[in-house]
C-alpha cells in the first residue's frame, strides 16, 4: 500500500505538487504544531511529521488539494495534529488535547434540513478527544483498528469500541434534535 | 442500520472531521504567519525530502526498523548477559539452587531464534493444559500428547487453525520477522512475546512460560485477528 503511494510521486507532476503543497502550508502547519506542542524544535519535528504523512497518504492529499480549499486545510490540521500528539507521547508528556470525561454536546438549534450538516460538525467539535482522535485516524487515514491501536499504545478492543461508541454518541444525538442522519 | 445510511453517515462524518479540525485552528489557517526561524536542521530535511520524497519516506521506514531491531537486539543482549551472570552465580552458590526457567531470543536480521531451556536437573512432567476459551467455531481437532511435549490443534469448519504447543523439555523456535511485529507482554502475569502478523496470509504467534511448573507454551495462527491468540493464553488452565 505505501509503495502504492509513493509511486504517485514518482510522477514529476506530482513532486511539483507536493512542493507546492509544502511551500503554502508549511507555516500554518508549524503555527498548529506550536500551538499544541509550545516548543519550536517539536514544532519542527512535527512539520516534517506531517508532510511525510502526507506524502504517504498522497492520494488523499491530492484529492483534498485539487478538490476543496476548506477540506485541504482540515485535511492539513488534522494530519500535524496526529504528529504533534505522537511527539508528545513519545516525550511521555500529557497532551494538551486530552481525553475528558462524555461532556454535554450542543443544544439543537434549528433541525432543518442543511442544518444537518453543520450541526454534526458542531458534535464533531465538542465530541471527547478520545473518540474524535480514533474517528479521525479510522475515517479518515484510513488506518485499520490494529494500526490505530499501536500508534496510541491501546488494545485493538479499546480501538474499535471508541470507533463506534464516538459515531454512537453522534448519531444519538443527532437522531435525539431531530436531523436527518442515522 | 443498514448499510446504506451506515455509509452516507460515514461519508458525512469524514467531511464533518475535517471541517471541524478547519473551524479549530482557522486563526492559523486563514491568517499568513511570519516566517518562522527555522534550524538548519529542519532546513536540511525539508531539502532531503523535497528533492526525494520516495527516497526520503522509504528511508525513514528502514531507519526505524533498523533501530527498533537494534534496540531489540540491545536489550536480548542485556538479558542473555544478565542470565548467564545470574546461573553461575546460582551454580557457585552451595544452597542456591532454584532453576530460574529462562527463554533466550537472538535477534537476527530477519528472523528472531527462540530458545527456552527446560529445567537441567530434570524435565517435570509435561502436565494437563487447556484453553477454556476459543474463537467461535472453533473445536479440538488433533491432540499429540507425548510425555514432555503436548500439541493441539483446534480448528474451525472453514478449515481455519490454532496451534497449541506446550512442553517442560528445552524447545526451539524460529520466527520470521520481516512479516511479523513484535510486543513485550504479559501473560497470566509472566513475560511474554507476541509476534502478531503485519501482513495478510502471514502467522501469528505467541510465546510465554508458567514460571510455577516450568512449562514452555507457543501459540500460532494464521487468523487475521491474531489477538484472539492473547485471549486464548489467557483462559488457559491447569488441570492436572
Amino acid at each position: 500500500m505505501l509503495a502504492v503511494c509513493l509511486s504517485l510521486l514518482e510522477d514529476e507532476s506530482d513532486r511539483v505538487l507536493m512542493a507546492r503543497i509544502y511551500e503554502k502550508y508549511e507555516r500554518k502547519l508549524y503555527a498548529v504544531a506550536l500551538g499544541i506542542l509550545h516548543s519550536p524544535s517539536l514544532a519542527e519535528d512535527a512539520v516534517g511529521d506531517a508532510f511525510v504523512s502526507m506524502a504517504r497518504h498522497f492520494p488523499q492529499t491530492k484529492k483534498f488539494f485539487q478538490h476543496s480549499r476548506n477540506e485541504m486545510d482540515g485535511w492539513c490540521v488534522i494530519i500535524v495534529k496526529h504528529a504533534a500528539l505522537s511527539i508528545l507521547r513519545k516525550e511521555g508528556r500529557f497532551s494538551p488535547l486530552e481525553a475528558e470525561a462524555e461532556k454535554a454536546l450542543p443544544a439543537r438549534e434549528d433541525p432543518e434540513a442543511g442544518a444537518g450538516f453543520a450541526h454534526l460538525v458542531e458534535l464533531v467539535r465538542a465530541l471527547p478527544e478520545h473518540y474524535r482522535e480514533v474517528l479521525e485516524l479510522h475515517l479518515l487515514l484510513e488506518l485499520s483498528p490494529r494500526e490505530i491501536a499501536r500508534q496510541l499504545g491501546l488494545t485493538s478492543n479499546t480501538v474499535r469500541q471508541r470507533i463506534f461508541r464516538g459515531k454512537q454518541l453522534l448519531r444519538e444525538q443527532l437522531r435525539e434534535e431531530g436531523y436527518p442522519y442515522g | 442500520m443498514d448499510r446504506q445510511s451506515g455509509g452516507r453517515f460515514d461519508a458525512d462524518l469524514r467531511a464533518a472531521l475535517l471541517e471541524a479540525a478547519r473551524l479549530d485552528w482557522v486563526g492559523a489557517l486563514s491568517q499568513e504567519p511570519a516566517a518562522p526561524r527555522f534550524s538548519q536542521g529542519y532546513l536540511d530535511r525539508r531539502a532531503a525530502f523535497l528533492s526525494d520524497p520516495i527516497g526520503y519516506v522509504r528511508r525513514l521506514r528502514r531507519r526505524a526498523w533498523s533501530a527498533g531491531q537494534r534496540a531489540l537486539r540491545a536489550a536480548a543482549c542485556l538479558l542473555l548477559v544478565a542470565g548467564v551472570a545470574f546461573g553461575a552465580l546460582m551454580a557457585a552458590s552451595p544452597t542456591a539452587r532454584a532453576w530460574v526457567q529462562r527463554i533466550f531470543i537472538q535477534w537476527l536480521s530477519d528472523r528472531a531464534d527462540i530458545t527456552f531451556q527446560g529445567n537441567p536437573q530434570g524435565f517435570g512432567e509435561n502436565g494437563l493444559w487447556r484453553p477454556t476459551w476459543l474463537p467461535e467455531g472453533f473445536e479440538l481437532a488433533e491432540e499429540n500428547i507425548m510425555s514432555l511435549v503436548t500439541i493441539l490443534i483446534y480448528e474451525n469448519e472453514v478449515g481455519d487453525e490454532i496451534f497449541l504447543h506446550y512442553t517442560t523439555a528445552n524447545a526451539n523456535i524460529i520466527i520470521d520477522t520481516e512479516h511479523q511485529d513484535h510486543y513485550a507482554i504479559t501473560v497470566h502475569g509472566s513475560a511474554a512475546d507476541f509476534f502478531p502478523a503485519n501482513e495478510p496470509g502471514e502467522p501469528s504467534y505467541l510465546i510465554w512460560t508458567d514460571e510455577a511448573t516450568g512449562t514452555y507454551f507457543d501459540l500460532m495462527t494464521y487468523l487475521e485477528d491474531s489477538e484472539v491468540l492473547l485471549q486464548i493464553a489467557e483462559s488457559i488452565r491447569y488441570f492436572g
